[in-house]
């Protein structure tokens, strides 16, 4: 019992930065239709923006995520604008190009950083629960995901920029006919999107620490999450960050790692076949 | 006489490729030092297991970023049994604390049991993540993605079963086909064995991608929701390519672990699957040889140019794989069969413009809505 | 009342009451419609009117929310699409051609002639006399017997609208629906679609959806206007161009449009 109830927090602080990433993936993929394979190079970027701003430069951690948050944002705006842009019609060359784009900026950290970083943790010390230690920075990363997903649901449904944006998603011709530049709403969406992977890279750091490889893990997760909850659905992402993150956490407390991620992986293809739209779908035409 | 001349100019540019290709692989040990001839034995292996990834990703338009598995599982049934001959337990083994050869190795003591074993497996697991792969409504995409999983999944996993596997260190001394504890087959004959399934493997694919079922898997990446229309399962055509695919990427681990005597995790991982499609995307997708010219291109770049740039050779692939999505998205080959096309076509349309049927097209001034 | 009499024949085709909705959107609202065996029914409406929704309910693509679709009396309503093209003989044309383009034109007929549509047919499959016939004779009755070994992709858009049409045809379906065959084409080419059809006819029985009115005018025996996705009139196209409320709904949003 011990044991699950410290694995459940830590899975927690895993659900959490699921969530972050994964949300960026809703936006990409879900709404854009774009497969980013590049999106796990973003999570790694915002990560090394973290050790670069906090341990090189010595900014608070605060300004830590504003600054990943930009900076993973201004280059997923270049790639989308350089590369990806050309090849929206393109699916199969879109995944290869984001895959190019992945292998290339994993490879440029690994030549700067070939060794794992450490980024110090923001939010020290931790409370005790009965005989269970929860950090409190476990329980920052919880309420600041949440804070996200409220911000980016009102950004979504409630600003003129997310209107724009389901307008352009859902009829590109007719929008355009409408006098809004689908151009740099795309590009703004996509910015967003990756922003959101770099916090989440930047909130990840403090307890994993920062290596040019992290990127490849957490595209296959994210990719995972966002498919079992609906590519669509930030709430169905909500459930299945939860799912998946606590349910490899806890279970690899119990196995070890990799067999935790071979059962998580079987889970989920059983989940794909059996319902192919995701747990939580939206209906559409 | 005039009739053969006019069907050998129809023929596709890439037929005469193959013709070239194989004169100079079948010369090839002649000229050049035996280590040479191993080395280009194991790209032969690569060229078996790019044409696996073609019928895959190029015909059937799955592509696949942890076709490396297969390859890899291959791999290691026959390394596995070169670690087990005559009963003895290997040391990576014994210091697990394993005294008696594991039940479920003991059928790959027989190399030849290893080798079929090494051809099947990898079919069987593709069939199996087939089905949960291609059911209809799952996207292309998806498949993609759970491919890449695959691969890190199952290097995670190799690494993990240590005591089965040795782990990180892989398999070596893994003897050219030694049967009954006669000697390994020399360098060159292997090499011409390598080659000549290599061929075998070629003209299978050559046949399948003709024939029916080629065709179908053809519309299935050019049109797939048509194609449900057209009354067709192309569920189950999927799985089948997938399985053929996997069988023939299992016989290139097969024949790969023997020409280079090691099988490791750097072989079956992310990384490797990445190389496949880099190989592939290079020499053109869809027309077999494009698969079999990449395998040998780039390896053969990679032998040369990785010695000075080793450090960013990774680096390279990424940029080559963006340059040939931007400026020959079709491949090499594929470029070239292109134009020879092109060139054939308007010549025809000159010929059919010259009757009076096309004259009368008369545009709309205002199309009606 | 005189006109139905006009129409005899027994129903391929009989929809009750048919009714879908994406997130309380009635696209489709308690629509009946009867289509006679052997004759070209033509759909016309203004744009959003929900012609292809309506064929996208009657070949499976779209399940209904409510309503019935009998083909020839048997229910086909909420079948799977294979089921739907391959038990019951009703092909489709798509709007906007929707070839295998990296096929040659005679490959594309004789996939659609899916004389292997299982892995076990793919592998007996052998081209019998039979089925070259067959496949001239489509290539024929399309106009690119000449283009056979031509690649789709390098077929001129209305060519490729008829290769489309081929393709249906290629499956000897009771039942074509046509969606806007002639969009895109030019004056000489929609004429000659036109009477593709009418020969199509002979053999066949055809739904059309159609924008353009000459082009209705040539090929329709009985007209459904679909307005805001319910049905405003039907009947011969001669009765139904002097509709009063199909002039007004018509011309009206067709004024519309021209507005934007």
């Amino acid at each position: 019992m011990g044991t699950f109830l410290s694995q459940f927090v830590n899975g927690l602080n895993q659900a959490s930065i699921l969530l972050i990433a994964t949300m960026g993936l809703v936006i990409i993929f879900g709404y854009m239709n774009v497969t980013n394979m590049a999106h796990g190079s973003m999570i790694m970027l915002g990560g090394v923006s973290a050790y670069i701003l906090m341990e090189v430069i010595g900014l608070p951690f605060g300004v830590a995520i504003a600054g990943a948050f930009i900076i993973t944002a201004l280059i997923g705006m270049l790639i989308e604008k350089l590369l990806i842009k050309r090849l929206y019609s393109k699916p199969t060359e879109t995944i290869l190009a984001t895959y190019a784009i992945s292998i290339i900026l994993t490879e440029i950290v690994r030549l700067k950083y070939p060794l794992s970083q450490n980024v110090h943790m923001p939010l020290p010390g931790a409370f005790k629960l009965g005989s269970v230690t929860i950090p409190y920075y476990n329980i920052f990363v919880g309420i600041f995901s949440i804070a996200i997903l409220v911000f980016t649901l009102f950004l979504f449904r409630k600003t003129t920029f997310g209107k724009k944006l389901g307008s352009v998603t859902q009829n590109r011709t007719m929008t355009e006919c409408l006098g809004i530049k689908t151009a740099s709403v795309d590009t703004l969406t996509f910015g967003y999107g990756a922003g959101l992977a770099g916090i989440a890279g930047c909130v990840l750091a403090p307890t994993t620490g920062v290596s040019y490889d992290m990127g490849s893990t957490y595209l296959t997760d994210t990719f995972m999450t966002n498919v079992v909850g609906g590519i669509q659905s930030f709430f169905g992402t909500a459930v299945s960050s939860v799912i998946i993150g606590e349910g490899r956490t806890v279970m690899a407390g119990f196995l070890n790692e990799t067999w935790a991620k071979i059962i998580i992986f079987m889970i989920v293809i059983v989940i794909i076949r059996l319902k192919p739209e995701g747990l939580f779908t939206k209906e559409r035409r | 006489m005039s009739k053969v001349k006019s069907s050998l100019a129809k023929l596709p540019l890439n037929r005469y490729f193959d013709v070239m290709m194989l004169i100079f692989l079948a010369v090839f040990p002649m000229f050049v030092k035996e280590f040479r001839v191993e080395m280009m034995g194991r790209y032969i292996c690569y060229a078996i297991f790019a044409l696996s990834l073609d019928l895959l990703w190029g015909y059937t338009g799955l592509l696949s970023l942890g076709h490396a598995v297969l390859f890899g599982i291959g791999g290691y049934l026959i390394g596995i049994s070169y670690q087990i001959q005559n009963g003895v337990v290997p040391a990576f083994m014994q210091r697990e604390g394993i005294t008696e050869i594991p039940w479920f190795y003991l059928p790959l003591q027989n190399p030849i049991v290893a080798a079929v074993l090494g051809v099947l497996v990898p079919a069987l697991f593709a069939a199996l993540i087939g089905y949960f792969a291609f059911s209809s409504k799952i996207k292309g995409v998806f498949f993609t993605i759970i491919t890449l999983a695959l691969a890190q999944i199952f290097k995670d996993f190799i690494i993990n079963v240590q005591k089965y596997t040795n782990g990180f260190n892989g398999l070596q001394s893994i003897k050219r086909f030694a049967i009954n504890g006669s000697a390994p087959l020399s360098k060159t004959t292997y090499y011409y064995i390598i080659l000549g399934i290599a061929v075998l493997v070629f003209l299978f694919c050559l046949w399948l991608t003709n024939n029916r079922v080629g065709k179908v898997c053809t519309s299935v990446r050019e049109n797939e929701a048509r194609l449900g229309f057209l009354g067709y399962d192309a569920g189950a055509f999927k799985i089948l390519i997938y399985t053929i695919s996997g069988a023939i990427a299992g016989l290139a681990g097969v024949l790969y672990a023997p020409a280079t005597s090691t099988i490791t995790t750097e072989d079956i991982g992310v990384t490797a699957s990445t190389m496949v499609v880099i190989w592939v995307a290079v020499g053109g997708r869809g027309n077999l040889t494009g698969a079999v010219f990449g395998a040998l291109l780039v390896n053969w770049a990679q032998s040369i140019l990785s010695e000075h740039f080793s450090s960013v050779w990774q680096l390279i692939i990424g940029v080559l794989l963006l340059a040939v999505i931007y400026f020959i998205p079709n491949g090499i080959i594929g470029q070239l069969v292109n134009l020879q096309r092109r060139f054939i076509t308007d010549k025809q349309k000159n010929k059919l413009s010259e009757e009076p049927v096309q004259a009368a097209a008369v545009v709309k001034a205002t199309p009606h809505n | 009342m005189s006109m139905e009499e006009l129409r005899s024949g027994s129903d391929i085709l009989t929809i009750r009451g048919l009714t879908v909705s994406f997130s309380g959107f009635r696209a489709i609202s308690d629509v009946d419609l009867d289509v006679k065996e052997g004759e070209i029914h033509v759909i016309i409406g203004p744009n959003g009117a929900g012609k292809s929704t309506l064929m996208d309910l009657i070949t499976g693509k779209t399940k209904a929310t409510e309503g019935d679709i009998l083909f020839r009396g048997q229910d086909i309503t909420g079948k799977a699409p294979g089921v739907i093209a391959s038990k019951y003989h009703i092909g489709r044309k798509f709007q906007g051609p929707n070839v295998f383009d990296n096929m040659t034109v005679y490959e594309n007929i004789e996939i659609a002639l899916g004389g292997f549509t299982s892995i076990r047919k793919a592998f007996c499959y052998r081209r019998k006399a039979e089925q070259k016939q067959k496949i001239e004779e489509v290539l024929k009755q399309i106009n690119l017997y000449e283009q056979a070994d031509m690649m789709a992709s390098e077929l001129a858009h209305g060519q490729r609208q008829w290769l489309e049409i081929g393709m249906v045809i290629a499956q000897s379906p009771e039942l074509i629906i046509l969606d806007e065959p002639a969009a895109g084409m030019t004056d000489t080419e929609t004429f000659k679609t036109g009477e593709m059809i009418k020969e199509l006819a002979k053999e066949h029985t055809l739904i059309v959806i159609e924008h353009d009115m000459e082009f209705v005018e040539q090929i329709a025996d009985y007209v459904t206007v679909l307005h805001q996705g319910r049905k405003l009139a039907e009947g011969p196209f001669s009765e139904v161009k002097n509709n009063r409320k199909v002039i007004q709904v018509y011309l009206k949003d067709d004024m519309d449009e021209e507005g934007d």
